[in-house]
Parts: C-alpha cells; structure tokens; sequence
C-alpha cells in the first residue's frame, strides 16, 4: 500500500507524462479557424465595432484598460507620424495583420510568431472595442497565448506522429488546469444562483431577443425540460475535473462538453463562442482521440 | 516548469478573484500586466447566477423633419451580441447617461443630415414560466429616455 509519500512521485509522474503533440495543432488550426470565421462574419460591421467612430470611441473603451494593455491608439499615433488622418488606416492595418497572421496559423506556416501577432493584434480589438466583447474575445485571447507558448510542430508531424516530452507535456498540463478551472468556476456560479436549479435560467436566456433563434415559447409549458438541461449543465461543469481526469469516463465527459457547446451554437446563436470552446476542450483532453482518428485517415490515404 | 506553476497560480487566482496583497506594488503591477494580456486575470461566471435582462436602446432621428425610427438590435446576430453586451456593460456601471450620449454621438456622426437624436434605453423583462403559462408577456420597462440637437 503506498502512502501520501508514495502518491508525491505518482502525481510527478502523471504530469511529465509524455502526451500526443496533437493537441497543440489542434489549439493553432481551430482558434485560427474559429477568428478567421468571426472576423468575416463581422466583417461588414468592423467600423462599427472596432472603429474609433462606431459604437464606443476608443478614448471611452480605453479608460478601463489596464496600464500597457495593447490598444488601437498605440498604432494610430505611430501612423501620425507619416499619415495625416491615421484613424481611418489604424483599424484596416490592425485587421489586415489579424486576418494575415491567422492564415498563416491556419495553415501551420510561419513557425509560432503568426500566433504571436495574431495574439497582439486580437488584444488591440479587444482593447479598443472592449466594451462589446463577450465569451468568444476572452477566450480567443487564451486560446492565442496558448497557441503562441506551446511547442510548434508541422501539421502532420504534430497530429499523426508527434509525441510531445514531458517538458512540453507540462503545456499540456497548463491548459488542462485553465479548463479546470474555467468549468468549475462557471459550474459553481451557476450553482448560487436559484434560477440554474428551477429552469428560469435556461427559459430566460433562450427567450432573450438576442439569443432567440427559435420560438422557445412552449417551454413554459414543459418547465422539465429546461429544469432538466439546467441540472444537466450545472452537473458537467463542475464534475468537470473528475470527468476529465479520470481516464475511463473521459471520452464520455468529453462528448457531453462538446454537445453543451453545440447546444449553445445552435439553440442560442452564439456560434463563434461554441466553436472555440470545443476546440479549447479538444486540445486540452481530446488530443489522444484526434490523433487517433487522424492516424486512421493517413493510413487510409 | 517555475514559470507553467507561475501561469498556473495566476489563473487560479484570477478566476477567484483575489487580489495582490499590496505589499510589492511593482512586482503585483508587473504580474497584473502580464495576466491581463495573457487572459490569467479572468473569471468566469457566464451567465451566473441568474440571467440579467436584456437592454434594449432605440433611437428615433429626425432628418429634414422627417422621423425615422432605428433599432440597435437585429442589424444581424454578430452585431447584436457585441451591442447588447456594451449596453449591459453601460447599464451595469450605472452609467446609462453616458451611454445615451455615446449613442447619440454614434447616430448623429452617422447620420451627418439628422439634426435631432432621441435614444431610448429599456430593459425587456420576461415573465417567469408559470406566469407566462398564466398569460403574461415581455414588455419593455423604460430606463432612460434622451433628445439631443445637433448644434
């Protein structure tokens, strides 16, 4: 029987375990996938949303960021330098870097500095256009670090062959605690509040003018079917952690991650958001599987 | 590894909330820097512990005296999330006035022909389910109203 000395080393073990490098190009192709697919579905309202004549003047999204925190003003007053009216130029030179950067992710090239200007160039949006963003800002964001910090291998290399060390698997490790703890978290918010327990929280975000992509209407009639997703999400997020650690039932916890998600994207509208956290979870805990199934098809081919 | 364990404490303690002791005012400036760009710094209470109301802002320009009415949502869905969520944001710092003259400020700068703005904020309150089974509806609860003249 081995005692809390003996568990020490097994933990040690555990975390430098040696871990499939698929996860990282999973992280770098599907965040570049999931931006580059918001970037163009805002594309006709980036004006609005980023520009320092659109919804919220920069100087008024600006007052509430952080000192040194990356923001639109750096690159207009650079560009002050030598253009006359530069605001009108910042906004397309801090896209067209984003758009070009994350191409570059998309398509493995470039090595890991595409994620870094990808990265930079998202925190200036989110800077200056801060004031409107929501789930999917914050967490493109990780997902850029991420990508830019964790070891960088060609796509094929990465997903069929590649085995990461266990120093590199210590990235792994990293982002699987930040999904730890993002779900348990959220879980746990949730579970304060009456609403998640009742069904009122489901009836109230699906029936939101903003979120509603169907007529949910008859739910009211059917108050256990919004009870039960209710209990439903509260009970994935915060067993979360046992779900994912525990090897046997992690695919099964994995799939119920995924089909929350899908359900957010497709009930709720909120699309962008549902793709990157399921490419967040698969990175995170579902590298074995990709590899596996990517193994499959090259062997195929 | 020191600098995975340090990445690894800064998320923690993001997502908790807790805040530097005070006591290294640099160090904690340097470590707050980092974790803002890095997202370490966030917390992640989504839609928790209940469901805020939605705000909803109109704005009613008249141009040559004629009167057009606009609606900030519905544009298209990738617009209305990041409206909605700057109108919540507004409404949560209590800062509803501002928020009516930053919108004001949009209109009028997109409309160079309007000489009148008037904004509308409301917040679309929905019934629970067993009084929507006993036949109530959303209505719109007035926050704030606001005229501005282009001078």
């Amino acid at each position: 029987m081995s005692g809390p000395s003996g568990q020490i080393p097994r933990l040690y073990r555990s975390l430098l375990r040696p871990a499939p490098g698929a996860a990282f190009a999973v992280l770098r192709v599907g965040t570049a996938s999931v931006l580059l697919a918001k970037l163009i579905a805002e594309f006709t309202h980036l004006d609005d949303i980023y520009g320092n004549n659109g919804l919220a003047p920069w100087m008024l999204s600006e007052i509430q960021l952080a000192d040194f925190a990356p923001r639109m003003s750096w690159v207009s007053d650079l560009l002050s330098r030598w253009l006359v009216n530069p605001e009108q130029h910042t906004l397309r030179c801090v896209v067209i870097s984003y758009a070009a950067a994350l191409i570059l992710m998309l398509f493995s090239l470039g090595g890991r500095w595409p994620a870094a200007v990808a990265w930079l160039t998202h925190l200036m949006l989110l800077g200056s256009g801060g004031l409107s963003a929501y789930g999917v800002d914050t967490f493109g964001n990780i997902a850029l670090f991420y990508s830019f910090v964790m070891p960088y291998g060609c796509l094929r290399e990465s997903v069929v062959t590649m085995g990461l060390s266990s120093r590199n698997a210590l990235w792994l490790r990293l982002l699987q605690l930040h999904m730890i703890v993002v779900y348990v978290v959220a879980g746990t918010a949730k579970a304060r509040g009456a609403e998640w327990w009742n069904g009122e929280a489901i009836w109230r975000s699906l029936m939101q003018p903003q979120f509603r992509v169907f007529d949910y209407s008859w739910l009211a009639y059917v108050p256990a079917i919004p009870t039960f997703v209710g209990w439903l999400t509260v009970v994935i997020e915060i067993g979360y952690p046992f779900g994912m650690m525990c090897r046997r039932i992690r695919p099964l916890w994995l799939a119920a991650v995924v089909g929350l998600h899908i359900g957010i994207g497709s009930l709720m509208g909120l699309r962008s958001f549902a793709a990157i956290m399921i490419v967040l979870n698969l990175a995170a805990f579902g590298g074995e599987f990709v590899r596996r199934v990517a193994g499959r098809i090259a062997r195929r081919d | 590894m020191a600098f995975v364990v340090f990445h690894g404490i800064l998320v923690i303690r993001g997502a908790a909330q807790l805040t530097p002791s005070g006591r290294g005012a640099a160090r904690d400036h340097l470590v707050d820097v980092y974790a803002g760009w890095t997202g370490a710094n966030n917390s992640y209470g989504f839609f928790s512990p209940r469901i805020s109301p939605q705000v909803i802002a109109r704005a009613t320009l008249q141009v040559e005296h004629n009167e057009r009415r606009e609606q900030f949502v519905s544009v298209s869905q990738a617009f209305d999330f990041r409206t909605t969520s700057m109108l919540s944001w507004f409404i949560q710092m209590d800062a509803d006035r501002l928020l009516t003259r930053v919108l004001a400020a949009y209109w009028l700068g997109r409309e160079p022909n309007a000489t009148r703005v008037d904004i509308t904020l409301s917040q679309y309150v929905l019934p629970s389910m067993p009084n929507w089974r006993r036949g109530d509806r959303p209505r719109e609860v007035e926050v704030r109203r606001a005229s501005f003249l282009r001078k």
